[in-house]
């Protein structure tokens, strides 16, 4: 008996091996992503770095624009997609709510706070990137809350990513008309204040650093790599709080190659995956993952509170009003 | 872009005197041309206005008009005409200084300015871009740059137009160097003996011939001013001035598939405003025909003197300024490790250049994509354009006019509209075949094969006109069948006129980017989107080194069709028309 059941778990043993060895991980995958070339490049490097029998190629463009292109793709028929790795979690539910997700059951996310995944394990926030204010050294003002870009001397001189092009920009805004007290008067305010807004955060980044304006409207890593880099730039949390998108990946249910899907994921994941968003200048969302420099501490960034459902729902009206406002 | 095959007044065409053993053969060929004009042109614009009018006229009209759209007419005429009037001054002034003047090194001039016209308009605008404000890498390295907090020139409706304009000029000089070289020299010499000046002639005589070629090349740079992508995408879109063709591409490119009919209904005014210059462009010409004898074409009559050095000079530091420097200030942006660092010997770097060309898969990719889609389409094209050229050159003048027109039509509509077209007709998979070509290669490789047809068929045709039918009425006499005159015959004769008309194509499509922005997708990028993907991404340095190897291999291009030129045909080189001719050594 005792040998039968040991020749049994030895069996099982055997099969599993070729179960998993079935399972190798290999063939291509097509990542859609938000993030700057540079570093969808780098993050891809170093996944197939530690899993050779992939290819991956990406496809970069402004969240609300890669989304527009994968329902296009959709309407036609299918898309290349097989992950997406794009700023906000609202559009994530979105694609949940029709059933275009995945979920991954195994994803280890047991050192995540709760609330930086999807219960349903179909979307994973990878990182925290803020939205604060940035502005060119040279600047006269040094803002410190967001009612300082309502000022005159930052009267012709804000740049800011517009939701059309920017997932970052269409939570921000629904967080900051949410949160100030003035609601959508603020951004009428910027309007009247000269603020143009377009583009993504890149643009932004380029305006400011150039010294083109003033001050903008982005998100933090930009800013604080490139005054590593030397740029003339600083970025500063303002008191009444930032915005906060998670970026997360999610793998499309109509992928051709979940086992490399999967294995995209839980690289991003693992403690390997969060150190390279660490030394691209990005907060991870690993809790025990140090900050890089030139962030303040984890527990001392304020961020506001914000209601993702109610962000999903308003998303089309949203883009609308501030398309409106800005006469785009 | 058109150049010099489509400038000018039309050639007048001859007629038939064909003999009946041309139609007996052939019918597949036929097909084939039948089969291509159905699918480049009619389909195209069939689905087009059918989408545009989808929801009845009412509906098209409440597209229409919203503030955004007028607002976005208002800036594409005020671009238009604002950059089709430094184009015409620009071009004007250069092809009478090269056509009429005694200037030394007019080749070398013409060779730049038409560099400066086969460099991709959005790379262009990137150059003006990094030339001026505070950023300016040029600038900052004499010290000149504008305080922080200056907005950039370029950015905006000056900038667009003044790029523009420049971009332009060389259209118009190469329409106006066609009508100039037609021009009679006895009249000039005629004047030269009762003693009128130089300046007297241009002004009299030269000018007031040359009518109808500055009709036809301002309403030319109208129409290439509408339905510009390149130049407003880069300096209009990040300041919010948008103009038709790019609140276009903003609204597909951000509200997805559900814009796609609101799409339709801007790209038929887009080509309703392009349509009524071209609609125009005919009926004047039309009117002022006259055409002139020119057995002995006009030559430099204007001797300088001691005026030529300080000319010469004058062109020479105006290319510096308007071509040159912007390119410079380019490599010089591609240098720097991030947007906003001045450039010193110890912050120069070469990094850029390493992470687009050999690292980073988007660019690597792009550049591989550019070559390979420019080149198949240019190969391809040839193909077709030799078989077509035949057949049309032995169809009436009734069955070839309106072909030709239709074989234009893609060519004429700009390229955004043409975009929209495909989607309309792509996105959902294809009839009776069941899958869709949406999403791939191909839909690009498609647009391309219907908007340049025209540029590979017309210097075949053209050839083709001058081919004596003797020879190959002899061959037929000995039992040759058509594809056997095609190859042994006929392509040896028009062979260079194929290759330019080939080349042409594989430059106009490499430097593309109207098309594809709308049409890419994951693998087949281009390089004009992998240009915007990463300006809009903030990596400036990166876009900028992009940039500079794609000009660099375009001037290589340019360079490698020069050193043929003494095997093509006279004045096949655009820039060799523009150059003038040679002053004869008696006179």
């Amino acid at each position: 008996m005792h040998r039968l059941l040991s020749l049994s778990l030895g069996l099982m043993t055997s099969l599993a091996v070729v179960t998993t060895s079935a399972h190798a991980v290999d063939g291509t995958l097509t990542l859609y992503t938000s993030q700057p070339n540079t570093d969808a490049q780098q993050s891809i490097d170093a996944f197939m770095e530690a899993y050779p029998d992939v290819d991956v190629t990406f496809v970069r463009d402004g969240t609300t624009k890669i989304m527009a292109k994968l329902e296009a793709e959709l309407a036609a028929g299918s898309t290349p997609a097989d992950v997406l790795l794009i700023a906000d979690s609202v559009t994530m539910e979105g694609l949940k709510a029709r059933d275009l997700l995945m979920a991954h059951p195994d994803a280890d996310v047991s050192a995540y706070a709760d609330g930086t995944h999807d219960a349903e394990k179909t979307w994973f926030g990878t990182k925290l990137i803020t939205t604060g204010i940035m502005y060119n050294t040279a600047a006269g003002m040094k803002p410190a809350s967001w009612q300082d870009l309502l000022k005159d001397e930052a009267k012709g001189q804000i740049a800011m990513p517009s939701p059309l092009t920017s997932g970052a920009a269409l939570i921000h805004t629904a967080t900051l008309v949410d949160n100030l007290e003035s609601g959508w008067g603020y951004y009428e305010g910027l309007a009247a204040n000269g603020a143009q807004a377009s583009g993504g955060n890149g643009g932004v980044l380029k305006q400011v650093a150039g010294g083109e304006k003033l001050y903008g409207m982005v998100v933090d890593f930009l800013p604080i790599r490139e005054k590593a880099k030397g740029a003339p730039v600083e970025f500063v949390f303002p008191e009444e709080g930032v915005s906060a998108i998670s970026e997360p990946v999610a793998i499309l249910s109509s992928t051709q190659n979940p086992d490399a899907a999967k294995a995209f994921v839980d690289f991003l994941l693992s403690r390997e995956g969060q150190e390279l968003a660490l030394s691209q200048g990005y907060l991870p969302a690993h809790p025990e993952v140090a900050v890089p420099a030139g962030f303040p501490d984890r527990s001392t960034i304020r961020v506001m509170p914000f209601d993702a459902a109610k962000a999903l729902a308003d998303a089309e009206s949203n883009k609308a009003r501030f398309a409106e406002i800005f006469g785009q | 872009m058109t150049l010099s095959e489509t400038a000018g007044p039309r050639l007048t065409l001859r007629g038939p005197a064909h003999p009946v053993w041309r139609w007996r053969e052939g019918t597949g060929l036929v097909l084939l041309l039948a089969v291509s004009i159905l699918a480049f042109s009619i389909a195209p614009v069939g689905r087009l206005l059918s989408a545009a009018l989808e929801g009845g006229f009412v509906q098209f009209r409440a597209v229409l008009d919203t503030p955004e759209v007028r607002q976005a007419t208002r800036n594409t005429l005020a671009v238009a005409f604002g950059s089709g009037a430094v184009a015409m001054a620009v071009g004007l002034v250069f092809s009478l200084a090269l056509a009429v003047t005694d200037m030394r090194g007019r080749g070398a001039m013409a060779f730049v300015m038409v560099l400066s016209l086969m460099i991709a308009p959005q790379i262009s605008a990137l150059a003006f871009k990094t030339l001026a404000g505070p950023a300016s890498p040029l600038l900052k390295l004499v010290g000149l740059a504008p305080a922080p907090g200056t907005p950039n020139p370029m950015l905006g409706e000056f900038g667009i137009i003044l790029v523009m304009g420049l971009h332009h000029a060389p259209l118009v000089a190469i329409t106006l160097a066609a009508g100039l070289s037609g021009l009679p020299r006895p009249l000039v010499e005629a004047a030269l003996l009762d003693g009128a000046g130089p300046l007297q002639i241009v002004r009299r005589i030269v000018l007031p011939l040359l009518g109808p070629f500055l009709l036809s090349a301002a309403l030319l740079v109208l129409v290439a001013g509408t339905g510009n992508f390149g130049i407003p995408a880069l300096l209009g879109m990040p300041v919010g001035y948008l103009t038709l063709p790019t609140l276009l591409y903003q609204k597909l490119a951000s509200f997805g598939p559900s814009s796609i009919n609101d799409a339709a209904a801007i790209s038929v005014l887009i080509a309703g405003l392009a349509a009524s210059g071209v609609i125009a462009a005919g009926w004047l010409l039309a009117r002022q025909q006259s055409r002139l004898e020119a057995d002995f074409a006009l030559e430099p009559f204007w001797r300088l003197g001691r005026a030529r050095l300080p000319v010469e000079l004058a062109v020479w530091g105006f290319i510096a300024v308007a071509i040159l420097l912007p390119l410079m200030s380019l490599v010089a942006t591609s240098l720097v490790p991030a947007y906003g660092v001045r450039l010193s010997f110890e912050s120069l770097t070469f990094a850029q250049y390493g992470e687009v060309l050999f690292r980073q898969d988007l660019t690597v990719r792009a550049f591989r994509n550019s070559m390979l889609f420019a080149g198949a389409a240019a190969a391809s094209l040839c193909c077709l354009a030799l078989v077509f050229a035949y057949l049309l050159d032995r169809a009436a003048v009734r069955v070839r006019t309106p072909v030709l027109a239709l074989i234009e039509l893609p060519y004429a509509a700009p390229g955004i509209v043409l975009a929209i077209a495909c989607i309309l007709l792509f996105i959902r998979p294809l009839p009776l075949l069941g899958f869709s070509i949406y999403a791939t290669p191909w839909i690009i490789l498609f647009a391309y094969h219907a908007r340049f047809l025209a540029i590979a068929l017309k210097p075949v045709l053209a050839a083709m006109a001058t081919l004596d039918s003797a020879v190959e009425e002899a061959a037929v006499c000995d039992g040759a069948r058509m594809g056997q005159r095609l190859r042994f015959i006929i392509l040896p004769l028009v062979l260079p006129s194929l290759l330019a008309g080939g080349l042409m194509v594989f430059l106009l499509a490499f430097n593309e980017l109207t098309v594809s922005a709308l049409l890419w997708s994951a693998g087949s990028e281009t390089l004009g989107v992998a240009l915007l993907s990463l300006e809009d991404s903030g990596l400036g340095s990166e876009a900028a080194a992009v940039a500079a190897t794609a000009s660099a291999l375009v001037c290589a291009l340019m360079l490698a069709m020069q050193s043929l030129a003494r095997r093509l045909p006279e004045n096949a080189l655009p820039w060799q028309a523009l150059a003038g001719r040679r002053i004869r050594e008696n006179s």
